[in-house]
């Protein structure tokens, strides 16, 4: 099966069991993490074809063609990505291990909407339980991205 | 243990693998819910992504659903957005969250019926489904479930939602926004040129079983205005005859009690 990861094009032998999250973690994007492995959590969010999902519930064998990024192609060049930079600054990161996820939501959303109002940045968020933080940061971490990258376009 | 899966490049091809493979072969849509929990006798999972289901159609009388549409595109379709008061649109942003519904497909969704805040807005504003079970077919998505329960094969290809112009309402109650219902109700409701209601459908889901029509309660408001006597008859009406079951979500009588709240709620909105 082919399908491309951040990029990268990789032709790989999939377990018809096997979820997008399992497969992931095998190719060693271990910024997928497995939280609940029951599509409840949003720690493995990824996105496919520019969407996000939950990638535990999501079959392997579904993905074949797509095109997948996962919280590790944010980065560029060792430069944090807005979003990246964002959440770090404003404390949205505590334990960090549903980090990732609230990412790739995050990212889906200002790739839609680049000034997104608080519910919609609720809204967004609301696959993506957190234990730590109790969403106020998370929350302002993304508006915050919204606004350095709408300045970055502008500027 | 799923070991074998297939993608079907059409509704027939699927159809014929669905009635050579039997009980082991499940039809899969967006696969959120198969993929956790497929049933322990099916080993075999045919994909229908690539059977040509896509896409959100609208003519004079209906909108056309395709069954491998996903929840988010129903959630962006301006023409969904525009009929029986929104209501479509309104239910989906209370449905899980943007990560199942960017993969949950409605065919996948109706095929299974149970744990929906869907099934009951769509019971509610009079939606078909269509399906093919050797040759295309529609009907009301009522009776598709009222018959369904012999398990015969069939691949539900799309739904359809009447466009002639019903207000409609829908409440969900459950501990927190992101959490499947204790109990959900829609209505749909239809007026005359008097405004005297013509037809109306109140539908209770997560009862916990299956959503179903509450036949007496709909008929107390056929023929009078939706005011506060009329909608107090069909709450009562709603409370008195809900078939509902205790699981760990909720009590039967809690749901008996949210039933009549819901209706009011509901009503009360499409009066206003």
């Amino acid at each position: 099966m082919n399908l491309t990861v951040n990029g990268l094009a990789f032709d790989v032998e999939v377990v018809p069991s096997e979820s997008l999250l399992d497969l992931l973690r095998r190719l060693g994007f271990k910024g997928v993490k497995n939280g609940c492995d029951n599509g409840d959590c949003g720690a493995c969010a990824v996105l496919i074809d520019g969407r996000a999902v939950t990638s535990c519930d999501y079959p392997a064998p579904a993905a074949g063609g797509t095109s997948i990024l996962t919280v590790e192609a944010l980065e560029h060049d060792g430069e944090l990505h807005p979003i990246q930079a964002a959440f770090l600054d404003t404390g949205g990161v505590q334990c960090g291990f549903c980090t990732p996820g609230m990412m790739i939501s995050a990212f889906e959303l200002l790739s839609r909407v680049p000034d997104p109002s608080d519910e919609e940045i609720k809204e967004a968020l609301r696959g993506n339980l957190c234990r730590c933080t109790g969403y106020v940061k998370p929350l302002e971490a993304v508006r915050v991205a919204a606004d350095r990258m709408r300045e970055a376009a502008d500027g | 243990m799923i070991t074998d899966y297939v993608r079907s490049g059409s509704v027939e091809e699927a159809y014929g693998l669905l009635t050579s493979l039997g009980a082991r072969a499940r039809l899969m849509g967006g696969g959120t819910d198969l993929s956790l929990h497929p049933p322990a006798e099916v080993d075999t999972l045919i994909d229908l992504s690539g059977a040509s289901l896509g896409g959100i159609t609208r003519d004079d009388t209906s909108i056309t659903i395709g069954a491998t549409v996903t929840l988010t595109e129903m959630l962006e379709s301006e023409p969904l957005g525009g009929v029986w008061s929104g209501v479509v649109h309104t239910m989906l942003r209370r449905v899980a969250s943007p990560l199942h519904r960017n993969a949950a497909s409605i065919g996948g969704h109706l095929a299974r019926g149970r744990l929906s805040d869907v099934v009951p807005v769509l019971l509610a504003i009079d939606a078909s489904v269509r399906f093919y079970d050797g040759s295309p077919k529609q009907m009301p998505l009522g009776e598709f479930y009222a018959t369904r329960r012999n398990r015969r094969p069939l691949v539900v290809t799309g739904v359809q939602i009447p466009t002639d112009d019903g207000r409609a309402a829908f409440r969900k109650f459950a501990r927190t926004t992101y959490d499947l219902a204790i109990l959900n109700v829609a209505c749909g409701v239809r007026f005359d040129d008097e405004r005297a209601v013509s037809s109306a459908k109140i539908v209770v889901g997560e009862r916990p079983s299956l959503a179903v029509e509450l036949i007496e309660s709909s008929r107390a408001l056929v023929g009078r205005p939706l005011d506060e006597d009329s909608i107090a008859e069909a709450a009562g009406a709603a409370k008195q005859t809900v078939d509902v079951r205790s699981d760990p979500r909720g009590s039967a009588e809690y749901r008996r009690h949210l039933t009549e709240v819901l209706v009011r709620r509901c009503l009360t909105e499409v009066a206003s």
